[in-house]
């Protein structure tokens, strides 16, 4: 299904277009042109500026209770800061249940998700279980996941995931390299699946029934997240830097299934996000850029090949640009 | 942020300005103008302006490495020579690859303009830095491109803040980073559909530029220079609180309101105790005012570029607090309980019987 025209973003530029093209009358380009950009309406206005404090309130409330446990003040005994930090969680859990699925009620639940760390840190401080960093935010993985499951909210999501992420670096640092030779490190392996796995399950929930998660840019961050950590080890092999051949060849391997997927997803134009396809694109095109640069500074000398190689990504952007403008025409646009 | 085009036509229709045949055919011009349309959404303008540069970045190499040039005259002439022909074939293609190689060709001839005046007339760096900034505000008129204007435009702004900070001169950076800041205003509040075809296309690309120069130079100043007594901190930020404060009393006469009204009145002490808690930290008002400017103006970068700054600023704020852990503690928890008064104020004072009413 080709996506209507009408449904496009109504820039400075379309609009001058389609007058250039006699769509619009020089009086009506004008009008069109101050809509365009025109500020929002008042209720917009304070639901904004609702939404702006609300955020920053509770972020910095959270920093400041983070920041006192941090302290770690020794007027205070154990159980004090323990009873402090419970009755926190407890309050916002209780406030999250409150206000309902509202914007307070998100934001009440992710600080109780959040307070969770510092009661589990300030718990192991005070009875020196001796337990791994790892294990802390493991613990804290597992013990706030049924909030995360049942408010189904996909910034909290992203909490959950990132303590994932946190958990598998620290667990490899911890744990497990000194198991290995010293040079092997394929935790960003690890962490390229955790968020590339999130990212294509995120897609198919999406796509499916539920139609959840909504908005898009929770799945966008795990997709470049995905991309971020498959990608150095692909250029290093294109590159012949690094040691590890199976490790890179691994990033090659991984970088590959992500730009696949990305391309696979968009293949249907209402399904399309021109986001996605221009990260993929661009880490391809970045991995062939590595391969015929090392290809060219080994058989050229450095001055015909630094001319090639200005041709080379000239060619690599001009075709990206190209093709993400002829996937974007039948995108419905966010700009 | 934007409408669609959709619920512009429609709004245009109810308020007369076009008629439903006006409606028919501007549907039916659309094929046409899409062929025109260089609207593309900002990662696709970031990708083509990185490209560009790269590919710029290789190509100078290769004429300063093939020594092609054994005078600065020599790469000077056609440094400009290679400029002018961007600028006309950029005016003249619509081909991506065409676009992408007269946008690389224009960064090269740049390059070279400036190191062949640098080989030729030995100038020190300020100067260079104003040849610069003249050589990109001429770019800005003539490339007649998005990417190519904004990489002119920033590069402008980048020259004008190092020849401040070159000056060692706390006056002159202050001097400098308000009078981005007025720029920022002026270029985005001027009414969209003011002046000729060529301002409208040059007006985004150098309101980005600016938005992103004075936010930058606002970070700059957090940085350690010795010349630097930051006695100026407090006029700087009282210069960026009273345009803020400008921006404020422009949003409500966009909404035929006034500061005299309780929602100036409140805007404007929310500004001024902003600027005057955080008066160490210039950025966070700074922030602030493009991030309403943003939203007015219904720009995502800008909007996108103001929220990092804001992040940004303010951690760096509370980082630099000379208290302890303990006592920033409570000076985060206070802030926050402001902020979260602010809003059940805004709440209990606009309950939904009152939505939709004049600011």
């Amino acid at each position: 299904m080709v996506a209507d025209p009408l449904d496009r973003a109504a820039t400075a530029e379309r609009l001058t277009a389609i007058a250039a093209a006699g769509g619009l009358s020089d009086q009506a380009l004008a009008r069109a042109l101050e809509l365009a950009s025109e500020s929002p309406p008042p209720a917009q206005w304070r639901a904004f500026l609702s939404r702006s404090l609300l955020f920053l309130g509770a972020a910095l409330m959270l920093a400041g209770v983070i920041f006192f446990f941090a302290f770690n003040w020794a007027d205070l005994g154990r159980f004090a800061k323990l009873a402090l930090l419970e009755l926190a969680v407890a309050g916002a859990a209780t406030g999250a249940w409150q206000f309902g699925r509202n914007a307070a009620g998100e934001a009440a639940l992710t600080a109780a998700a959040v307070l969770v760390g510092p009661l589990l840190a300030v718990y192991g401080q005070a009875y020196q279980t001796g337990a791994d960093a790892w294990e802390l935010f493991a613990f804290w993985a597992a013990l706030i996941l049924p909030w995360v499951a049942l408010a189904r909210m996909p910034a909290l999501w992203l909490v959950e995931i990132a303590l994932w992420n946190v958990t598998a670096v620290l667990l490899w640092q911890q744990r497990l390299s000194s198991r290995f030779e010293d040079e092997l490190d394929p935790v960003w392996a690890v962490l390229a699946l955790i968020d590339g796995g999130a990212w294509l399950l995120g897609e198919s929930l999406q796509r499916g029934a539920l139609r959840w998660p909504r908005p898009r840019w929770p799945l966008r961050l795990l997709a470049v997240a995905a991309f971020a950590f498959a990608s150095p080890r692909a250029f290093g092999l294109a590159l012949g830097i690094g040691s590890h051949l199976g490790e890179q060849s691994l990033g090659l391997l991984l970088l590959a299934a992500l730009a696949g997927a990305a391309y696979f997803l968009s293949r249907r134009p209402e399904r399309r996000d021109l986001f996605l396809l221009a990260v993929a694109g661009a880490a391809v095109l970045a991995f062939i850029g590595c391969v015929a640069g090392r290809f060219l500074f080994s058989a050229m000398d450095d001055v015909g090949a630094v001319l090639v190689m200005a041709l080379v990504v000239l060619g690599e952007v001009g075709a990206l640009v190209a093709w993400l403008r002829k996937m974007g025409s039948t995108e419905v646009d966010e700009a | 942020m934007r409408p669609r085009l959709r619920e512009l036509v429609q709004r245009m229709v109810d308020e007369g300005a076009l008629s439903s045949d006006d409606a028919a055919a501007l549907q039916r011009s659309l094929p046409k103008a899409a062929a025109t349309d260089g609207s593309a959404p900002w990662y696709v303008r970031l990708l083509s302006a990185f490209g560009a540069w790269l590919a710029a970045a290789l190509l100078a190499g290769f004429f300063v490495a093939a020594e092609l040039f054994k005078h600065g005259g020599g790469a000077l002439a056609f440094g400009l020579l290679l400029l002018a022909a961007a600028c006309v074939v950029r005016s003249r293609v619509r081909n991506d690859f065409a676009v992408q190689a007269a946008l690389a060709a224009a960064v090269a001839g740049e390059a070279l303009v400036l190191v062949g005046a640098d080989d030729a007339w030995h100038l020190r760096d300020q100067k260079l830095a104003l040849l610069a900034l003249a050589l990109n505000a001429a770019v800005v008129v003539a490339l007649a491109d998005p990417v190519g204007r904004f990489l002119a435009s920033a590069f402008a702004v980048g020259c004008a803040l190092f020849v401040a900070y070159d000056e060692r001169w706390e006056g002159l950076v202050i001097l400098v980073l308000l009078l981005l800041g007025a720029g920022t205003l002026a270029v985005w509040l001027a009414p969209p559909s003011w002046g000729g075809a060529r301002w409208r296309a040059i007006r985004p690309p150098l309101g980005v530029a600016l938005a992103a120069g004075f936010l930058g130079g606002l970070a700059l100043i957090l940085a350690d220079h010795p010349w630097r007594d930051r006695s100026g901190d407090v006029l700087l930020t009282a210069g960026i609180t009273a345009l803020a404060a400008c921006l404020v009393a422009w949003i409500l006469r966009a909404h035929r309101g006034s500061l005299r009204s309780e929602a100036g009145i409140v805007a404007l002490v929310g500004i001024v105790l902003l600027g005057a808690v955080g008066w160490r930290t210039p950025g966070i008002v700074g922030a602030t005012a493009v991030l309403a400017l943003g939203y007015h103006r219904r720009e995502v970068v800008l909007f996108g570029l103001a929220i990092a700054a804001f992040v940004g600023f303010a951690g760096w704020y509370y980082y630099s607090l000379e208290l302890t852990l303990l006592e920033k503690s409570g000076v985060l928890a206070l802030s926050g309980a402001v902020a979260l008064g602010a809003r059940e104020y805004l709440r209990r004072r606009h309950q939904p019987s009152q939505q939709g009413a004049p600011a």
